[in-house]
């Protein structure tokens, strides 16, 4: 294992990090980590139900629901956020069991940008407003299909698959924000026109905060470690359990 | 091994989100609600429910389930009932339904000849009942009837070049109307509204019409063409913005239809 006062470049580490595939390394990172994460773990999981049922209350369900921008923005980033707390919960062993399947967290990044991806369609905010099922599918999907996955496969995952997950959200803000604040008729009939362009401008500015938050992030090189070197610097140095956080 | 495992899983997922994703924008092409209702439709017309309206004059008429059918004729079988054309409204509504209320104009003149053989029969529903009377109706319907030509072509959007050309042939109209002849029905448009929320709320959900209100006492809400054929089944929504579009699809329907040219 690389220590962490290695300064490797970018692409030796990307190599350095493709050579380091099998489950076996990931089982002993694992082992290494496992005390701290039953801990934290304990932690996540109570705050993630907590803030999940806390979001399914009709005093806060409402609200959040009847601003659009409240919606895409809070509501659904916030079931996200419960997941990835629920996500801390998941045993070591479990873990240690899906991650051959999730190599470099590939899978799990990928069921998040799927399930992103159809929640950022308009019929869908109408539909998860207007069917009671669709609205169940929201509230499960979001933490379990988006913010636990996510949970899951970051430590995993290497600079390139990080990065190509980064950009793939900032695009989707973009893509999205721009539809909404171009198209000059509504596309979600349950909110009203400037709802929908204030929505669009939102996610403008969410897509320009992540772009210049990742950007800041590869100049000042805090990131720009991979996921190869960083779990033995996390491993030795208990304190800094979640640098990526 | 896990590069292959993870490939496999990873392969797996996509193909799954590509499925649900197909079913959800109705296989790539639906990406709004009101998009996905009208491929909704075209794949599968919708009876519509038996629901009785009160229109402007203050007679009942009767939508969904045969309710369009009319009395048996001397025959003894009952002839077909007219093909319907119905959109939404409300009479406070300084937006999208002056515009649509033209536009139907428009569409009355453009359907004339099918209209006079009582094949096609224009009606605008109104979602506020509580406000729109049968007076207020007929005051709405007024204000469009015969004026069309003078600003549902000039591309206006707003409501005052309309309220300006209404004039000298809304006045023509109007007296038309109030001097005995069988008035708006006849021409073909008639103007009404569900007298039961239950009603309203039934044809709300079929015909996939979201009214919210503005703010300011009025509502936003999504208009179309909706077309009902003989047997009270809704079989398309079509851009109100494209009356001419409208009417050709509307002509050939009648066209297909056994027993055209009746």
């Amino acid at each position: 294992m690389r220590r962490q006062g290695e300064t490797a470049d970018e692409t030796a580490c990307v190599t350095g990090e493709l050579r380091a595939t099998g489950g076996l390394w990931t089982k002993s990172r694992l082992r290494a980590t496992g005390e701290l994460r039953a801990k934290s773990g304990w932690i996540g999981g109570s705050l993630g139900v907590g803030l999940w049922l806390l979001l399914l209350l009709p005093a806060l369900r409402v609200p959040l629901e009847s601003d659009m921008r409240l919606h895409m923005l809070v509501q659904l980033p916030l079931l996200a956020l419960a997941g990835l707390w629920l996500g801390q919960a998941v045993p070591a062993r479990v873990r240690a069991h899906l991650a051959p399947w999730n190599h470099q967290g590939i899978s799990g990044l990928v069921l998040a940008s799927v399930v992103m991806t159809v929640w950022m369609l308009p019929l869908a905010l109408d539909a998860a407003l207007d069917q009671p099922w669709v609205t169940a599918a929201k509230f499960l999907s979001l933490p379990l299909l988006l913010g636990l996955p996510c949970a899951l496969s970051w430590p995993q995952a290497g600079f390139l698959v990080r990065g190509v997950f980064v950009v793939e959200l900032i695009a989707t803000l973009f893509r999205t924000g721009w539809l909404y604040l171009a198209s000059p008729t509504r596309l979600c009939t349950s909110y009203l026109l400037d709802a929908q362009q204030a929505t669009g401008q939102a996610l403008l500015v969410a897509g320009g905060l992540l772009f210049v938050l990742a950007a800041g992030r590869l100049v000042w090189r805090r990131d720009s470690s991979c996921g190869v070197t960083r779990p033995a610097a996390r491993s030795t140095r208990a304190g800094h359990l979640h640098p990526e956080s | 091994m896990s590069a292959i495992k993870t490939g496999l899983c990873s392969a797996a997922i996509l193909a799954a989100g590509i499925v649900v994703f197909a079913n959800v924008t109705h296989g790539f092409s639906a990406y709004t609600t009101e998009s996905a209702l009208r491929q909704s439709v075209q794949a599968a017309p919708r009876a519509l429910p038996a629901v009785q309206l009160q229109a402007a004059d203050g007679s009942m008429l009767s939508l969904g389930a045969s309710g369009s059918r009319r009395p048996a004729g001397a025959d003894g079988v009952a002839a077909p009932g007219p093909w319907r054309v119905a959109g939404f409204m409300y009479t406070r509504c300084t937006t999208v339904c002056s515009v649509q209320g033209s536009e139907f104009a428009q569409l009355q003149q453009q359907l004339a000849p099918a209209i006079a053989q009582g094949q096609v029969e224009l009606l605008s529903i109104s979602f506020d009942p509580a406000h729109d009377t049968p007076a207020a109706l007929r005051r709405w319907q007024q204000r469009f009837a015969g004026g069309a030509s003078g600003w549902a072509s000039d591309g206006a959007y707003g409501g005052v070049s309309g309220r300006a050309s209404h004039g000298a042939s809304g006045e023509a109209v109007t007296r038309r109307a109030l001097d005995g002849s069988p008035a708006p029905a006849d021409a073909g448009w008639r103007v009404a509204r569900p007298l039961d929320d239950a009603d309203l709320d039934a044809l709300l959900r079929v015909f996939g019409v979201k009214a919210i209100a503005d703010g300011l006492g009025g509502y936003e809400h999504n208009a179309a063409f909706n077309l009902i054929d003989p047997q009270g089944r809704l079989v398309a929504v079509l851009d109100w913005r494209d009356p001419q579009a409208a009417a050709q699809r509307i002509r050939s329907a009648l066209a297909s239809e056994p027993g055209a040219g009746r």
